[in-house]
């Protein structure tokens, strides 16, 4: 593989811009379907589309990466972050695609709220990293991330202690319920992980 | 499947209406739905108010009652109730054909777990259809009709229906509709029983006209509701 002496920079800006916003579309589309479930509004098969859409962008990052010799910042970075973004996504669609696993019949109350916090964990993920090329205004996305994520944190405590309150609760409800409040954790705590890379990526480069 | 007890409905059958025996039920949580003073009132009641189980007390029901009373609804279960444990009583009553027996003596947490088990052998039973008016509800052939119209609802609708229906049109807390429809209890946050029931009005709007309406009490529960001509002849009314 040749590797490209003029630098292509604005080419990885645009191309974590557009990482970014997939993953926005990815949580919106999500908390969509967990809204409305167990109506089909939202298919399955949308919310796995955009984690196709996700999987195209990294190769195309890690693609743009292999070719060019000088990078706007650390190729490993560069490399990281790509897979972090994509791991949003992908927990994203997994938290989403255990509603019809599972055979949920409704959705849990805290598991809308974890879909809200998502979504703005997205939002700001994505504002960061379509500011990555003006370093300085990243910050306060950063900041904010990590807040939410605190803020998951507490509700996904409160669902699954809910499901433990009464020991009536149908097993089956608790295994599928648990497993799904912490699909969105995770998805959640992806979010954290990539804004962190971008406030690193800041750090090292301000 | 084991009910417990402060999910039971319950029809009392005593010599009077502020017996020993309600004290302790309504000490154990269970819903009373009425206290019958006669073998006929209780048949009544099991055929409007569909209790979950009938305790009567010893001697208040003679041969044949629980038999008539068993037609109206299969799924009810029958208790009876002994002044004091003996092994005659015990046996008599069950020669009766109750599903359980019990005694002054026994102490809450037996009586309230013996009341649960009872009820949830009886459960397994198949009830015969409920008709409130133009409401049929045949939970053996999964038939749920208004005027002989299919209502076209899903099983959990119809359960949930029927469960709102035997309610006598008072409200039932979510957390008590769950437990009768699902068998377990709700867990904080659970939004099953919201979700049927916007299903199920949306279909009964379409297929009543109207006529049959599940009212809502905000942050207590759902109850049903015949509204304009078509009530029930054979309306469901407190004991």
């Amino acid at each position: 593989m040749r590797l490209a002496l003029v630098p292509r920079t604005t080419e990885f800006y645009d191309l974590f811009t557009e990482a970014g916003e997939n993953a926005l579309e990815t949580a919106k589309l999500a908390q969509q379907r967990f809204r409305a479930f167990p109506e089909r509004t939202v298919p399955q098969g949308d919310v796995k589309q955009l984690e196709h859409r996700g999987d195209e962008l990294t190769r195309e990052i890690v693609e743009l990466l292999n070719t060019q010799y000088i990078t706007p910042f650390d190729r490993e970075d560069i490399y990281e972050l790509a897979k972090a973004i994509d791991d949003v996504v992908d927990y994203i669609e997994n938290a989403s695609d255990l509603l019809g696993l599972y055979k949920v019949e409704a959705p849990m109350e805290q598991a809308v709220e974890q879909c809200r916090v998502l979504v703005e964990a997205a939002e700001h993920l994505s504002n960061a990293l379509s500011e990555l090329r003006h370093l300085r205004r990243v910050g306060p996305h950063v900041v904010e991330v990590k807040r939410l994520e605190d803020e998951g944190d507490r509700i996904v405590r409160d669902a699954i202690a809910a499901l433990f309150e009464d020991e009536g609760v149908d097993p089956r409800t608790i295994i599928r319920w648990k497993d799904i409040f912490e699909a969105l954790e995770d998805a959640i705590d992806s979010c954290e992980t990539a804004a962190d890379l971008v406030g690193n990526v800041v750090v090292k480069n301000v | 499947m084991r009910a417990a007890p402060e999910t039971v409905q319950v029809v009392v059958l005593a010599r009077e209406r502020a017996s020993a025996l309600s004290s302790r039920l309504e000490e154990l949580g269970c819903s009373l739905v009425g206290v019958a003073a006669s073998e006929n009132a209780a048949e009544h009641a099991v055929r409007t108010a569909r209790p979950d189980a009938v305790v009567f007390e010893a001697g208040t029901a003679g041969d044949g009652f629980l038999e008539r009373a068993r037609r109206e609804d299969p799924s009810c279960a029958f208790v009876a109730w002994l002044a004091s444990a003996s092994s005659g009583g015990v046996a008599e009553a069950f020669s009766l054909g109750v599903d359980e027996v019990l005694h002054e003596g026994m102490g809450q947490q037996e009586v309230g777990a013996r009341i649960a088990a009872a009820v949830g052998r009886s459960r397994i039973r198949p009830s015969r259809p409920l008709e409130l008016g133009p409401l049929r509800i045949d939970d053996l052939n999964g038939e749920a009709e208004w005027a002989g119209q299919d209502l076209r609802l899903t099983r959990r609708e119809r359960e949930v229906l029927h469960a709102l229906a035997n309610a006598a049109g008072s409200t039932m807390r979510r957390e008590v509709l769950y437990k009768r429809v699902w068998g377990y209890a709700m867990a904080r946050g659970d939004r099953s029983v919201d979700v049927n029931v916007k299903r199920l009005r949306a279909k009964l709007a379409k297929l009543t006209g109207g006529a049959l309406e599940i009212k809502t009490q905000p942050g207590i529960g759902y109850r049903l509701e015949f509204v304009g001509e078509r009530k029930p002849e054979d309306a469901v009314t407190a004991l």
